[in-house]
This record gives structure tokens, sequence and C-alpha cells, in this order.
């Protein structure tokens, strides 16, 4: 099997320099879709026979909560590279994860709080599926805080991703919260294996508004973890070079 | 659209009050995803120049 | 692959199984706790406590719905296609409160098997379309009696 291809793909400098210029693609392609699904959604999607314009608030609720999750994914296959292969890039994934999908997180929690008032009568209810969703949030905290509070990198690396898999333990539990137990929230309008339970004039700005945002996760991504390699990568010749060109020599 | 006029848009029958206050969040959550890490670019450049401005500097004398 | 990789997988695999194992056998303990949740058949047959604050729902009956016309307190049924438990509540309803839609609740039953909510919330079901989408399946399954709300009630 041809490792190169992978060894390659740990390098800082090649991903610095192949990002760049993707970024600039991802980021136009993410705001598109972005703006496209949450405009549909809010201004010319029509209101829900039960809920009313209240539904609306479904545009951005359901994409940044299943990011919340995928995100936290991520990060435990980023910690399983790192720990097992000691890649420092998967390290620098790891760390540029953690801030985006916790204000994913905290943005599922606000909106769908927001949402619950005039539905269901409450903004919070200790349910299996709203308790694990917070979980996540204090997971996701747990993890930068974590970060910052060990002194030397490699120790700081391990031990982030140590407790990132510890906490993905939870991510299947939010999944199927609504099913094991008896829940306020409902259950799943999109699955992979049945229809969608929702009407087309609706499903489309959602299923955009759900790309834009894995687009956008994807760009802002991009863009951290490149400001993170020329920041653990500052003394290498190449970044040296980078700034100087930069500031014109 | 489905709104008659931006009064109706921003009433939504009530549930304005709902809808508007939770983009107006997104919003402002989408935007520190941009700009944090672009905050952090300028410092982390500014950092490094000093850097090689100092080693420059001490190259000199 | 390389000899201590492969060892530094094990024991990541083993740390996710032993954090698994934990946690369901956390969960399994405290499942009694949590699931506080009685159905209307539960309420009916016995299985939920009398007196003890408890929670429970079902779909609110159509046409079993009565308000007191000197006090905020309402009657109605709840079932899930079993025994129909009758709940007393006071207070404002929920918004979202239909004949033929869910409720949630927390409160205690009487001796007489009532519910006598102290909290109720709406609950609602993964489905979403606009209103004529609705009325149009209202049309297709109109039966002398049913009310305007009620979708195929999935629970």
């Amino acid at each position: 099997m041809n490792w190169t291809f992978f060894h390659k793909l740990g390098s800082p400098k090649w991903f610095y320099h192949l990002s760049g210029k993707w970024l600039p693609w991802l980021g136009t392609l993410a705001a598109l879709s972005m703006i496209a699904g949450l405009v549909w959604g809010l201004l010319f999607a029509p209101p829900d026979y039960l809920q009313g314009n209240s539904y609306r608030i479904i545009f951005l609720h359901v994409p940044t909560a299943f990011l919340a999750s995928a995100v936290y994914l991520m990060m435990a296959g980023a910690a399983v590279v790192t720990l097992v292969w000691k890649v420092k890039l998967a390290d620098v994934a790891l760390q540029c994860m953690a801030p985006i999908g916790s204000s994913f997180c905290l943005l599922a929690l606000i909106t769908g709080a927001i949402w619950g008032k005039p539905t269901w009568g409450t903004w919070w209810v200790w349910d299996a599926r709203l308790t694990s969703m917070l979980i996540l949030l204090f997971l996701y905290f747990g993890v930068i805080a974590l970060r910052g509070a060990i002194r030397s990198a490699t120790t700081a690396a391990k031990a982030c991703a140590v407790l990132t898999l510890v906490g993905v333990v939870n991510i299947p539990i939010i999944k199927f919260s609504v099913e094991w137990w008896n829940t306020l929230h409902q259950g799943a309008t999109l699955t992979l294996t049945e229809k969608p339970a929702m009407a087309v004039q609706m499903l489309w700005p959602l299923l955009i508004s759900i790309l834009g945002f894995y687009l956008f996760f994807g760009a802002v991504l991009v863009l951290r973890m490149r400001i993170e390699i020329l920041n653990r990568e500052r003394r290498t010749r190449w970044v040296q070079k980078l700034v100087a060109d930069e500031m014109g020599v | 659209m489905y709104f008659q006029d931006v009064s109706s848009l921003l009433h939504m029958d009530g549930h304005g009050l709902y809808v508007w206050p939770t983009y107006g969040i997104g919003l402002l959550i989408i935007a520190y995803n941009v700009l944090a890490p672009l905050r952090h670019r300028k410092q982390v450049i500014s950092q490094i120049k000093r850097q090689i401005q100092d080693v420059r500097r001490r190259g000199v004398e | 692959m390389n000899p201590v990789r492969r060892q530094r997988l094990l024991l990541v695999l083993l740390l996710l199984a032993g954090v698994a194992t934990a946690i369901a056998l956390a969960l399994f303990a405290l499942n009694e706790n949590i699931n506080h949740y009685f159905s209307p058949n539960q309420m009916a047959n016995g299985e939920a406590p009398i007196g003890k604050t408890i929670r429970g729902g079902g779909i609110v009956v159509p046409e079993s719905v009565e308000r007191d016309p000197d006090s905020l307190t309402v009657t109605f049924l709840i079932e899930t296609g079993g025994a129909e438990v009758e709940v007393e509540y006071t207070g404002i309803l929920p918004d979202l409160f239909r004949e033929g839609q869910g409720i949630v609740g927390t409160g205690k039953l009487d001796n007489n098997r009532r519910f006598i909510a102290d909290e109720l919330l709406a609950k609602h079901d993964e489905n979403y379309m606009p209103p004529e989408v609705q009325k149009a399946i209202d049309e297709a399954h109109a039966t002398p009696g049913q009310s305007a709300g009620s979708v195929g009630v999935s629970g």
C-alpha cells in the first residue's frame, strides 16, 4: 500500500499550501448555500399546519444540531489518529474543531429553547435528548479548557484526545435518545431509511441549509487550521519565509 | 415570498418574536466563527513578524 | 501495522469499550428513576403510582375537552390506542394544545385514577407540512366527527 500519500497528508506545510487554493471556493460555496437555504426557509417556504411560522427556526436548529454531533465524531476520529499514529495534523484538527463544534452545539440548544417556548410551552425540559445535548456542550468546553490547562503541547494533545474519546459514547445516546426513552423532543424527521416526514417545499430549503452549514464548517475549520499551523510551525523556514514575504523583504 | 408585506414578515402571526431573535443569535455565532480566527491570524502573523524583526536587528548589531 | 501502533490502537479501543460499558450500566441502573413516564394504559391498569408526582401523556381524545366556565380548569381524555384517562389541568394551555395531538403532563394520579396535572406541555410529532397538504389529507380521510388538526396519529 502506498503510504506516501498519507504521509504527505500529514505534512502541515503541504496542507497549508493546498488548503490555500481551496479555501476561497469552499467559503463561497458555503456562503451561497447557507444564504440560499436560510432565506428560502425564512421567507419563501410555507408555514407548518400545526406550528405556524415558529417552525422556521428549524432551518437553523437542525443543521447546527446535526453538526454539533458530527463535528464531535470527527474529533473522535482525529483523536484516534493522534493517539495511534501520532500525526500532528490530526491534533491540529482536533484543537480547531472544538470551538466550532461547541458554538454549533450552543446555537442548537439556544434555537431549540426559543422554539420550545411557543410550541411545547417551555424553554427547557430535562428529557434525554436535551440533557444529552447539554452534556455534549460540557464535553466540548472540557476539551477546550483542558488544552489551555496543560503546559506541554504533546501531553495536551494526548489528554484532549483521551477526553474526546471518553465523551464520544454520548453521540449514539443523543441520536437514539428519542427512541430509547420517552422524550418531549419528537423523533427524527429525516432518517437514512425512511421517507422524510416533511413536505418538499420545506425539505429543500432544509437540505440546502444543512449542506451550507457543513460547507461552512469545512471552510472555517480550514481557516483555523491554517492559522494554527502557522502558529505551531512558526520557527520553520517555510513559515518564516511566508511571513517575511508578506512583510516585503 | 410567502409573506404579503414587511410588517407581516416581521410579525409572523405572533411568532416573529421568537423567529427573528433566533436568527439574530444565529448570525452572531456565524460571525464569531469567521471573525475569531481572522483576529487570531492577525495576532499570530504580527508575533512572527516581530520575531523576524528582532532577529534581523540582532543580526545587524 | 507497526506493533507499537497496534498496541496503542488496542488501548484506545479498550478505553472506548470500557467507557461504553460503564455508561450502559449506569443508564440501566438509573432507568427506573429517569423513565418515570406513564402511558394512559399504565395509569388505568394500576402500574402508575397514586399520589406520587409522575409524568405521563397521550393523545388528546377528540371532543373530550371541557372547560370550566368560571376558572381556567380544563378536563379532557388522553389515550394511546388503549384505555382513556381523564386529565384535569388548571392554567393556560400551551399554544399547540389540540384535539388529536399529544400532550405531556407532570402531576399526580388521584384515587379515581384521574391525572391531576400541575404542568402541561404540548408534544408534537416529527411531521411537517403546509396547511393545504394537511387539509387534503384530512379531506381524504374524512369521516363524520373527525376534527381538524389530527394527522395520522403515530404517537
